[in-house]
């Protein structure tokens, strides 16, 4: 049994334009004391599925159809004070934007201690003293007088730490991080990364890890799934992600990123935007920026599909394209080029030749 | 791009100070203090040629590309637009230099007026300049929007029905409008989707080619300025830190400060294993820089002098802590947190066991491999178990790191590339790593 079984989610917004579908029919698990990487662009439902899990998705949303199974309970048939049990002890989270998500009239310490009397029944003085180890362990110096600091007294680095102190305040199972460090440096992006990575060990904490930055995912995680306009188009174990993508989306994604010490001229791109969540084109949503696609992707949906044996949404290695079931007449012409260049032997670039 | 022709745009000690004093009071009774945003800053920018800027937040960035402009004034220094000195034109004039000099925000949403269709946002320069009115001015419009890869028929419609890309393309559209020779593009790209990214860079590359126009692009990502840049500019607390070709800058890195941002890059490789360097703290305030070299206290190469022999690593956690006593406001402060170790009355323990407190918080070895510094730390721990942090740091005051004395040379404006760092100067011997180190003594 994993640890979070997430089946046939979707989440639905009504707004005046139309029912905006955040996420689609989204199936995916987590087992214990592993890193899973959700990797999108914005509008890709990342942070909507992570909201989902703890049942935090507010007016107008709501959450239609599906499933949550954490330790083989569902979260979204709890009653309100159960799952308030589980939020933030059981479950925790990391925001994006430290500064929002910490209250700037009480003390960093204050903050963190309380979740800690709440959920472990602490006395006050025990909580302190707690707080502070937590707060010495995600490397804020000088823990003991920062405790009484309020949240603008913080960097920016210093903040996202002191929320991760908070995060793990109560030996959480899962932990979920949406663009941990989206806002940061990248000196800092690297050091809180590297936390997050040891203290996950330290506490066998399984984390999935929400992010844009496909660098990101590449430097912690061990599973992999991609989203694109709410659903998932691939999922895969985090190597083979990288060095055999099997969704033209991830292929386009990838071969966009800039890399240090490669010398092309030109970006891959892909062309045009993301849907309109509204309105999503008919058939597989990707189709209209899609480089091979073809008139039957226009019509049929494509499902999650085991890339090596066709079988629907069983194996490692998933990809929602018609070309797995045998839908499309071309084939998907790209190559994946690691190339070893300095002497370091360092993969220094994953370009993607798009011979269209 | 050569050395030898005149640069477009030459900018020379450029300063940028703030005054942190909030009204006439503070003024009044001398409270302010000064925030050195841009300190000293010579760059030079050829015509065709695109500048990188890098650097972590609060560096000065954008306060850099902003004075170049005169968006806002500078304090101090020279920038030359063709020969002509900008920090001293009349308004006038400078107004009429603009249609040559544009500028693109960060900032796609807060960049554009909500309430102006996309025809009077790209149109209002060309009022602004008398460039065009009437059947003229409407062509012109139609044709930047083709331009940057947008529909003629958008003039009608505003800001909000655009995603965050095509406001980018929008804005970019607005800095063509006047045919400019300069734009400085302020991260352009940072508050995009990757996929979106690469075709705004791209945009830009093309842009360049057609119209000749010359960057100065700002950004924190080094990927994406190693990317479209044909010379970088790293900087660090208002200084520039080095300047160089691309190719020069970062294969390899010299400066150890360039050198820890590119090691810092989440590789999207998940077999890359390479070595990374992680920088204590955070950026200092420019309120107070550092002394010497700004980048000392938080520096991975920081020299040793000539009376020590200590490892790297050693070298650098000493200097950690005596940067943490002189401003430590108790002992307790330079004591590592442990089980139990919360609530213990450093009084009240010995000599020993703070000693290894101290020694654990700044993972310091129980014996350190040069005996005089060994005698001069446990010197420092003994004032430390008496409480006396002032006298404490007074002992840790016998580590000086040449770095923390002198300010890497200025650079000489006939190099092409240049790096502020006493590692690459003659006369500062280092453990091995030195382009020119000599065994010449450190004067003082």
């Amino acid at each position: 049994m994993a640890l979070l079984e997430v089946e046939d989610l979707t989440v639905e917004f009504y707004t005046q334009e139309g029912v905006v579908t955040a996420v689609d029919g989204l199936s995916y698990s987590i087992e214990r004391g592993e890193m899973f990487g959700v990797v999108g662009e914005s509008g890709a439902g990342k942070s909507v599925t992570a909201l989902s899990l703890m049942r935090l998705i507010e007016r107008p949303g709501r959450i239609t159809s599906g499933e949550i199974r954490f330790k083989d309970q569902n979260i979204l048939e709890m009653t309100e004070s159960g799952v308030r049990s589980i939020r933030g002890s059981e479950i925790a989270m990391v925001f994006q934007d430290a500064q929002t998500a910490l209250n700037p009239v009480y003390t960093v310490g204050e903050q963190i201690s309380e979740a800690i009397r709440h959920h472990l029944d602490y006395d006050d003085h025990a909580a302190k003293e707690r707080a502070i180890q937590l707060l010495d362990t995600v490397n804020i110096p000088d823990a003991e007088s920062r405790y009484s600091d309020y949240p603008h007294e913080f960097s920016g680095g210093m903040q996202q730490r002191a929320v991760i102190a908070m995060a793990l305040s109560c030996d959480p199972e899962l932990l979920i991080c949406d663009e941990p460090t989206t806002a940061l440096d990248v000196t800092i992006e690297a050091q809180i990364l590297a936390e997050i990575e040891e203290l996950a060990e330290e506490f066998d904490t399984a984390v999935q890890l929400i992010t844009h930055d496909l660098g990101v995912i590449a430097e912690i995680c061990d599973r992999v799934m991609v989203m694109y306009a709410g659903k998932p188009v691939e999922k895969a174990p985090v190597e083979e992600l990288y060095y055999d993508p099997k969704h033209p989306y991830t292929v386009g994604l990838m071969s966009s990123i800039p890399r240090v010490g490669d010398n092309r001229d030109r970006l891959q791109t892909i062309p045009g935007t993301m849907p309109d969540l509204v309105e999503l084109p008919p058939g597989c949503s990707f189709h209209p920026r899609c480089p091979f696609a073809e008139e039957s992707c226009s019509r049929t949906e494509p499902s999650l599909t085991n890339v090596e044996t066709g079988q629907a949404d069983h194996g490692d290695h998933l990809a929602a394209c018609l070309e797995y079931t045998g839908g499309l007449t071309g084939e998907l012409d790209y190559e994946v080029v690691v190339e070893q260049t300095d002497a370091v032997e360092k993969p220094n670039q994953l370009g993607d030749d798009q011979n269209v | 791009m050569s050395d030898t022709s005149d640069p477009i745009l030459r900018i020379e000690g450029l300063k940028k100070y703030y005054d942190t004093s909030s009204g006439f009071v503070d003024s009044l009774l001398g409270r302010g203090q000064t925030v050195k945003a841009v300190d000293d800053v010579a760059l030079k920018l050829h015509e065709g040629e695109t500048l990188g800027v890098v650097g972590e937040s609060g560096c000065g960035k954008t306060t850099l590309g902003r004075s170049i402009l005169r968006l806002i004034e500078p304090t101090d220094g020279n920038v030359y637009y063709r020969g002509e000195e900008l920090t001293d034109v009349s308004s006038t004039r400078l107004r009429r230099l603009k249609t040559d000099l544009q500028y693109i925000f960060q900032d796609p949403f807060a960049s554009l007026d909500p309430r102006m269709t996309v025809g009077d946002i790209i149109g209002e320069p060309l009022d602004v300049h008398g460039i065009a009115t009437g059947e003229e001015r409407i062509d012109r419009i139609g044709e930047l929007l083709e331009t940057v890869g947008l529909s003629a028929n958008y003039t009608r419609r505003y800001p909000h029905e655009f995603s965050g890309g095509q406001r980018q393309r929008i804005g970019i559209a607005r800095a063509l409008a006047v045919d400019p020779e300069i734009i400085v593009c302020d991260e352009p790209v940072s508050a995009l989707d990757v996929s979106v990214q690469a075709q705004i860079l791209n945009l830009l590359d093309d842009l360049q080619e057609e119209f000749g126009l010359s960057y100065i692009f700002i950004a924190h990502d080094l990927s994406v300025v190693e990317h479209i840049s044909d010379r970088v500019a790293v900087m660090y607390l208002g200084e520039i830190a080095e300047v160089g070709p691309t190719e020069a800058v970062f294969s390899p890195p010299h400066h150890p400060y360039t050198e820890a941002l590119l090691s810092a890059i989440p590789e999207p490789d998940p077999l890359w294993e390479g070595d990374r360097i992680t920088l204590s703290g955070t950026v200092p305030s420019p309120i107070d820089p550092p002394s010497g070299c700004r980048f000392h206290t938080r520096c991975p190469r920081i020299i040793q002098p000539d009376e020590f022999d200590l490892t790297q690593t050693e070298w650098r956690s000493i200097v950690d802590l005596k940067l943490h006593a002189s401003d430590a406001k108790s002992v307790k402060s330079l004591t590592t947190t442990e089980e139990g170790s919360v609530d213990i009355d450093l009084s009240a323990v010995s000599n020993d066991q703070l000693d290894r407190l101290v020694r654990a918080e700044f993972s310091l070895p129980g014996e350190l491999s040069d005996p005089e510094a060994e005698t001069i730390l446990s010197a420092a721990i003994d004032r430390l178990h008496a409480g006396e942090i002032a006298a404490a740091t007074d002992r840790l005051g016998a580590f000086v790191s040449p770095c923390e004395r002198h300010s890497p040379e200025q650079y000489r404006s006939d190099d092409t590339h240049r790096i502020a760092c006493l590692l690459y100067e003659q006369g500062f011997d280092s453990s091995g790593d030195s382009a020119g180190g000599t065994d010449a003594v450190v004067e003082n």
